[in-house]
């Protein structure tokens, strides 16, 4: 039988601030232990799979990596607007 | 595979292809973009042929499983719409007489109509395909 196992979550008093004037709370509340639960979940299979747990270098190493790729490829995008516009057009959607 | 979101969900600003989608879990970059785009509550797709060949590629059943189940993910069924993909190949064609590859040409033709962007170990699959498309190189895992 599968054991129910009861996790408690520290939220900084700035949140918890925010979170008392936030029409949906508990919603938002469900989205980020739901989100925290799949991050350690992420951080269990790293550290099985490499045999290490993942460093808080590599952790900033991959922030950092994200918001450089994200910014790259929506410059990408940008600067091939006309003629991806142009294929939207031809395929029929709104460019 | 060219169903768009249902009206009123959040639009798809990522896709990851089977290498991306094997490489969730081992690599700690996958977790983060993903993280990043739903951040901005943005979804990300998978879709069904990756996720069948990133199976093939040797992905862990549970990690996929684990991928789908974040908020953000939305998985579409590949070749959904052929004659939009038909269309796509068409006007997309290296030459008279070729073709580009079917499945990578789906990846491409959802990246150009959500204007998302594709992680991917191989960007020139999918850049010789439509050179307007975004895509981002999947990094290698950092090492200490």
């Amino acid at each position: 039988m599968a054991e129910n196992k009861v996790k408690s979550f520290y939220l900084p008093p700035d949140v918890l601030e925010y979170l008392a004037t936030h029409e949906n709370a508990s919603a938002t509340v469900t989205k980020l232990v739901r989100r925290e639960r799949l991050r350690e979940a992420e951080a269990q299979a790293y550290e099985r799979i490499h045999g290490r747990p993942l460093s808080d270098l590599a952790r900033e190493r991959a922030r950092r990596w994200s918001r450089e790729q994200l910014d790259a490829a929506a410059e990408h995008a940008a600067e091939h607007r006309k003629q991806t516009d142009e294929l939207r057009r031809r395929m029929g959607w709104a460019a | 595979m060219s169903e768009a979101p249902e009206e009123g969900l959040s639009p798809i600003r990522l896709i990851l292809d089977a290498s991306a989608i094997a490489a969730f879990g081992a690599n700690e970059t996958v977790g983060q973009i993903i993280g990043d785009i739903q951040d901005e509550d943005e979804c990300f797709a998978v879709p069904t042929a990756c996720l069948a060949e990133a199976l093939a590629l040797g992905a862990d059943p549970d990690l996929v499983g684990l991928l789908q189940s974040h908020a953000g993910c939305v998985v579409l069924t590949s070749t959904a719409d052929w004659a939009e993909l038909g269309r796509f190949l068409d006007l997309t064609r290296p030459g008279r007489n070729a073709l580009h590859d079917v499945a990578d040409s789906d990846v491409a033709m959802l990246a150009v109509r959500s204007e998302a962007y594709i992680l991917t170990d191989q960007p020139a699959q999918y850049v010789d395909i439509y050179g307007g498309v975004p895509t981002i190189l999947l990094e290698k895992p950092w090492q200490d």
